[in-house]
């Protein structure tokens, strides 16, 4: 796809979304110039942040040819970035994330305050007790399997959700399952809340690393 | 999901598009960004609470740890550095069992708490990232930015892998030792976080499957309920979340055992093409000295200043500390703690006089095996071993 048809592709995606209010241009160039950047932008959130945070992201400082190294890397592990965004998504990271730019200052923050799922919190204890497994392994094998993968070992759009600290946050796994995240659909009008404890209690089962052959190589 | 977690998730938030054009850098509010100091001076900023770290990133979660923290023999596990490729899992959804499978006569599945009937063992140590100092080579390199604080030291304690080696009966022709932990990557794309470890290292008395840190249970974010604990030799060969350990005749397959975590066998320039030496595995940790007091842009009073730290190698043990202030000759540090390896010396240097106004300390670190502290040491493409000379700028008022 040409650049021109991915910028207008991809421009009219966004006018449906309808979540950007543009005000008039002042030049063509510039705004052509802005709508590059915020596309690349949005090709970013929705194709760099499905495994990891974006301080991962800006943190780093690097030269463009580093920058065109880690797309190539990361669309190898599973970044379903399309093909026609990887220069412009690339230049945007070179542009912002320059190695000619100073280190970023990050925060500071005591342990209890560093708001990640991984710092273990006092479990909200999700409500498994009668929850039926082989319901849950249905629902998560009709709605979620497509993108999580058969055994939520990951798939072609979703992250892996096995043995996953999420799995210890019913709060924040309902409002993602709900309400959607970024490139995850929300279900409201598809699941109930019995779904969702029943999808979340077959997640909490399974096992990981799956079994293999004990022999190693 | 809170302000703070969206933010620094990359969204930004409802300012007008002429705003967030003009920061120019996505998360820079959340991530706090906007900054153009380095985060040595953030941790000056915050010297007087030990219990803050660096957040270098939420998911998977990198914390560093201030070099006030690490002014201690032992450091507390709310202030130990936090790293991990694919994110602590959440680790009390099987109960927990370590097999051991593989070239092995009886091949065992042992709970936590049939560990725990096994012989103790315990061992000071300290754990450093393979990528500590990664943010201070230039050229730059891709990965976490960590630049003084990814060390820390802990009392661990738990079983001699000799031991568990022992009970499974090694069978003839094993080399290796693999270590899977519990954390999924997150795409199948991605190869899972196995590493080995040579069967003469496993056997090592010091090497260890620990279950305690500094006397509690071994956190979560640290590898609890069990991680390998390898004194002398640098985090990446430090396994968390172990619950398959393989006996076998290679190296682990992996890509973290043979592409990530590699170091040229002689140093190449930046920008050399891949292939032209041999890769090694990053193993022993290099001599390094660490300042912890006078913290970087922070200010003492007038009068004696006492400049602190500690100092660790990987083979052996440090027997010398030197400090140089500003543009004077490099003087000897006092040692404390008796050496010991695999373990820091913390040591101290008196400044008897100080003209109010800027100083810089630096100091360097030599170890029983002659081997010096670089002022800069060579480079390499992934920012593996950062040992350079550690230098603090601090204020007499
Ligand atoms: C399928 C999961 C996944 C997606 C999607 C993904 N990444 Fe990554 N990325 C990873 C993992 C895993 C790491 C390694 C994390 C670690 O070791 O701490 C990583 C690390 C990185 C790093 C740190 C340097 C390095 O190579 O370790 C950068 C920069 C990065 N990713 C950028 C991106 C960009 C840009 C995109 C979008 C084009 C992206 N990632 C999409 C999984 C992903
Ligand atoms: C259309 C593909 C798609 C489907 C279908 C889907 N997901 Fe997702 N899911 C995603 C993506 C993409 C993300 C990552 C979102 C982001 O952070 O950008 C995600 C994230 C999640 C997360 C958060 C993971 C974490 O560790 O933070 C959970 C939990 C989750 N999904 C559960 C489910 C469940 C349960 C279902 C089925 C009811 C489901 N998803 C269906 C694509 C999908």
């Amino acid at each position: 796809m040409s650049t021109v048809r991915y910028l207008f592709m991809a421009a009219l995606s966004l006018a449906i979304v309808g979540s950007l209010m543009v005000p008039a241009p002042a030049r063509q160039d510039d705004d052509e110039a802005e709508m590059r950047e915020l596309l690349a932008r949005r090709s970013l959130e929705e194709n760099c942040l499905i495994c990891h945070t974006m301080d991962l992201i800006a943190g780093q400082r690097l030269t463009p040819a580093q920058w065109k190294a880690e797309v190539v890397k990361m669309i190898g592990w599973g970044s379903p970035l399309p093909k026609e965004a990887a220069d412009p998504v690339t230049e945007f990271l070179a542009r912002h994330y320059s190695d000619r730019e100073p280190t970023p200052v990050p925060t500071l923050a005591t342990l209890k305050d560093v708001d990640s799922y991984e710092v273990p919190k006092e479990r909200n204890a999700p409500a498994e007790a009668g929850a039926d497994l082989k319901r849950g392994e249905k629902l998560y094998a009709t709605t979620c399997a497509n993108c999580h993968g058969p055994k939520a070992l990951g798939g072609d759009l979703g992250p892996a959700l096995v043995h996953k600290a999420i799995l210890d946050r019913p709060t924040d796994y309902n409002r993602i399952l709900f309400e959607g995240l970024r490139r995850m659909p929300g279900n409201k009008q598809t699941l109930k809340p019995e779904d969702s404890v029943a999808i979340l209690a077959w997640l909490r089962s399974l096992s990981y690393p799956v079994p293999l052959d004990p022999g190693g190589r | 999901m809170d302000e703070a977690r969206d933010e620094a998730a990359g969204h930004v938030p409802a300012i007008s598009r002429r705003a967030w054009i003009g920061i120019g850098l996505i998360g820079a509010a959340g991530a706090g960004l906007s900054g153009r100091s380095t985060a040595q001076g953030a941790s000056g900023a915050a010297a007087s609470d030990e219990e803050k770290l660096i957040v270098r990133s939420l998911r998977p979660l990198n914390l560093e740890a201030t070099s006030t923290a690490l002014d201690h023999r032992m450091t507390p596990a709310n202030s130990l550095f936090v790293r991990s490729h694919f994110g602590a899992p959440a680790v009390e959804l099987e109960t927990w069992v370590v097999e051991i499978v593989g070239l092995v006569q009886h091949p065992l599945k042992l709970r936590l708490d049939e560990l725990g009937r096994i012989e103790t063992a315990s061992k000071t140590a300290v754990i450093q990232c393979a990528g500590n100092g990664r943010g201070l080579f230039r050229p730059r390199v891709p990965g976490t930015p960590w630049e003084r604080g990814a060390v820390g030291q802990a009392e661990w304690s738990g079983v001699r892998l000799a031991d568990l080696l022992d009970r499974a009966g090694v069978q003839e022709g094993a080399e290796h030792v693999h270590f899977y932990g519990s954390d999924a990557p997150p795409s199948p794309k991605i190869s899972a976080f196995v590493r080995s470890i040579p069967i003469d290292r496993a056997r090592d008395p010091s090497t260890l499957l620990a279950l305690r840190m500094n006397g509690e249970p071994l956190p979560t974010l640290h590898g609890g309920p069990a991680r390998v604990v390898v004194p002398g030799w640098a985090g990446n060969n430090w396994t968390k979340w172990v619950r398959r350990i393989v006996v076998s005749r290679e190296e682990a397959p992996s890509f973290y055992m043979q592409t990530a975590y590699r170091m040229p066998r002689t140093p190449v320039p930046p920008g050399a093409p891949a292939g032209a030496v041999a890769m090694l595995p990053v193993t022993w940790m290099n001599v390094k000295s660490l300042i912890a007091s006078p913290v970087q842009g922070g200010s003492v009073a007038s009068g004696p200043v006492e400049v602190r730290g500690v100092a660790w190698t990987g083979r052996g043990h440090v027997t010398k500390v030197e400090v140089r202030v500003d543009d004077g000759s490099w003087k000897e540090a006092t040692l404390r703690d008796d050496p010991e390896t695999g373990a820091w010396r913390r040591w101290g240097f008196r400044l008897e006089s100080a003209r109010p106004g800027r100083h810089v300390v630096v100091a360097r670190a030599t170890d029983s095996e002659g081997e010096v502290q670089p002022e800069t040491p060579p480079w390499n493409k992934s920012g593996y071993l950062w040992n350079g000379y550690d230098t603090v700028a601090f204020e007499v008022k």
